[in-house]
């Protein structure tokens, strides 16, 4: 507790002393803003100057610090560890990332132990690159779903299930829907829909705050089953139809694990059916776009 | 870089091949000829293929084919004055209140109408069930232009007469398939209907008054014909339907 008091004393003298000139660089990498690298660095002025006035001299080993949304990994001196934060405390994390970097170096500290933080892990391995930690995200939720492009439009309601695998910034995402019949005219021939797409493709994380924006584009398939009505021999048709998907889902990452999100994609189908009936032939086409929305909980472990 | 090249020839053939959903038909009947034979005419009710008296004759033939490779060639021999000569192809069972009927016919040869000749009628009963009721309703004529030209019309044998034309002496084309295609609504009170087109053009259309007396129908695709010059009169008849919805020129019967 001692030596937090001291770093946020530290922090706030170098925050003045930043008025006069900023250090011409810093020792610290972060992947993020939470915290930055300048918050970490100036949270380790006192430590590493123990005068309390700001310094330029930089420790000669690199501090690594990345950014898991709910919680970071500092690396220094071959000493690594992660901690948990899901409040994400920019200024808290700084603190605790210059305690344990200094704890590294080896600069000698107050009698006190450093804060028991919620530590996940602490290793000794060898410095390696900032990487990215493996996580898996699956977002499940009620879908609504329309055409466009057919002679008439159609909507559809029923539920949509996706799964993010990867790093905090790039991930594979895979999905599938299942919505409720809806009916449409075309050519004069009501048909009931039912569509069931899915893709496959990348999730690039481009606001990686409290509120997480991403966009997954990918390919995308479907299975579409079209029953008529009103014609005097119907049949039921089944079309397999393929194409391309591109979305974005913004999550609030309310909770550890648990988030709340909301998506809106489109589809677009490369080659979509001709909606074929005796004697008149050809009487319209399957939808050529789908657009579809969603919202529901981002569950992440 | 096989397996790319082969990708990539997939993913074209899939661009360029659209899928086709079959969602049923409206089609309650077709007659294409193409088993070689009028089987598709046989009807239990009284209907069929029926030429009288010889030398008129029906048969399945190869000569002409407005698709695939048969048709059904109608002879006739009209060489009595005023007396008529028939081979028809007949449709009279359970045939429904409200239906298109079409058919496509050939005209090898010019021929010089003197009398009448009939091509396409709708027939009538008094009677449902009484066959000895029956009688005609409307039929669908070529007649002989001064010029020698035919040109298509419907008779109205209620009236005596032929009901108004939508188009002025439509022409008849000879050597060149044509459609004739009639919407009938047989109904006994002010929603009635008789419409008929030739190649897609409105010819005449009878509307807002009871068509037969009784819901049945007959429906008959014939080369029936008095004082017709040259003789024998051939006509072939091929993809005839009877449909919920219109064939139209371009209509599909069977894929």
């Amino acid at each position: 507790l001692a030596l937090c008091v001291v770093l946020a004393a530290g922090s706030v003298r170098l925050a003045a002393a930043d008025e006069a000139g900023k250090p011409e660089s810093t020792p610290v990498q972060a992947s993020d803003q939470c915290p930055s690298a300048e918050a970490v660095w100036a949270a380790l002025q006192p430590v590493v100057s123990p005068g309390g006035a700001p310094t330029a001299t930089a420790p000669p080993t690199p501090i690594a610090v990345e950014d898991f949304g709910d919680g970071f990994q500092v690396t220094v001196n071959g000493r690594q560890r992660e901690y948990a934060d899901d409040a994400r405390d920019c200024a808290r994390r700084a603190r605790m990332a210059a305690v344990f970097a200094a704890l590294a170096l080896g600069v000698s500290l107050p009698e006190q132990p450093p804060p028991r933080e919620p530590a996940v892990r602490v290793s000794a391995a060898e410095p390696r690159p900032v990487r990215t930690r493996a996580t898996t995200e699956i977002e499940l939720g009620p879908a609504f779903e329309s055409s466009v492009g057919s002679s008439d439009g159609v909507a559809l309601i029923g539920a949509s299930a996706r799964v993010a695998v990867g790093g905090s910034r790039v991930k594979a995402v895979g999905g599938v829907a299942v919505l409720a019949p809806g009916d449409a005219t075309v050519g004069a021939v009501t048909i009931s829909h039912t569509h069931v797409p899915l893709d496959l493709g990348v999730r690039v994380v481009t606001l990686a705050t409290r509120w997480e924006l991403s966009v997954d584009v990918g390919v995308a398939a479907g299975w579409l089953r079209l029953r008529p009505t009103g014609v005097e021999a119907a049949e039921t048709a089944t079309v397999l139809e393929w194409g391309a998907r591109a979305g974005v889902v913004l999550r609030y990452r309310a909770w550890a694990h648990l988030a709340p999100f909301i998506g809106g994609a489109a589809q677009w189908v490369a080659s979509p059916a001709d909606l074929f009936v005796l004697p008149r032939g050809v009487v319209g086409q399957a939808p050529r776009v789908w657009l579809s929305a969603s919202a529901g909980a981002n569950v992440g472990f | 870089m096989a397996i790319g090249r082969a990708a990539i020839v997939l993913a074209v053939l899939a661009i360029g091949c659209t899928p086709r959903a079959q969602l049923g038909t409206e089609l309650l009947w077709i007659s294409t000829f193409e088993g070689g034979n009028l089987g598709a005419w046989s009807d239990p009710g009284g209907g069929g293929p029926r030429s009288d008296p010889a030398p008129n004759a029906l048969e399945a033939s190869t000569e002409e084919a407005h698709r695939g490779s048969y048709s059904a060639k109608l002879t006739i021999v009209p060489t009595i004055p005023d007396v008529q000569a028939a081979a028809s192809l007949m449709r009279r069972s359970g045939l429904p209140v409200e239906a298109y009927y079409s058919a496509w016919y050939y005209v090898p040869s010019a021929v010089t109408v003197g009398k009448f000749w009939t091509i396409f009628k709708l027939r009538q009963r008094t009677v449902a069930d009484d066959a000895s009721t029956e009688g005609e309703l409307y039929d669908g004529n070529i007649r002989s232009q001064p010029n020698g030209e035919l040109t298509f019309l419907v008779y109205d044998h209620r009236i005596s007469g032929q009901i108004p034309q939508q188009t002025t002496a439509p022409a008849v084309p000879v050597g060149e398939w044509f459609q004739v295609e009639a919407f009938y609504r047989n109904a006994q009170d002010d929603t009635g209907r008789a419409t008929f087109w030739l190649d897609g053009a409105l010819v005449g259309d009878v509307t807002g008054m009871p068509m037969a007396p009784t819901p049945w129908v007959e429906w008959d695709a014939v080369n029936v014909g008095a004082d017709l010059t040259p003789t024998p009169v051939t006509l072939y008849i091929d993809d005839a339907a009877i449909s919920l919805t219109r064939v139209g020129p371009d209509g599909i019967l069977e894929e």
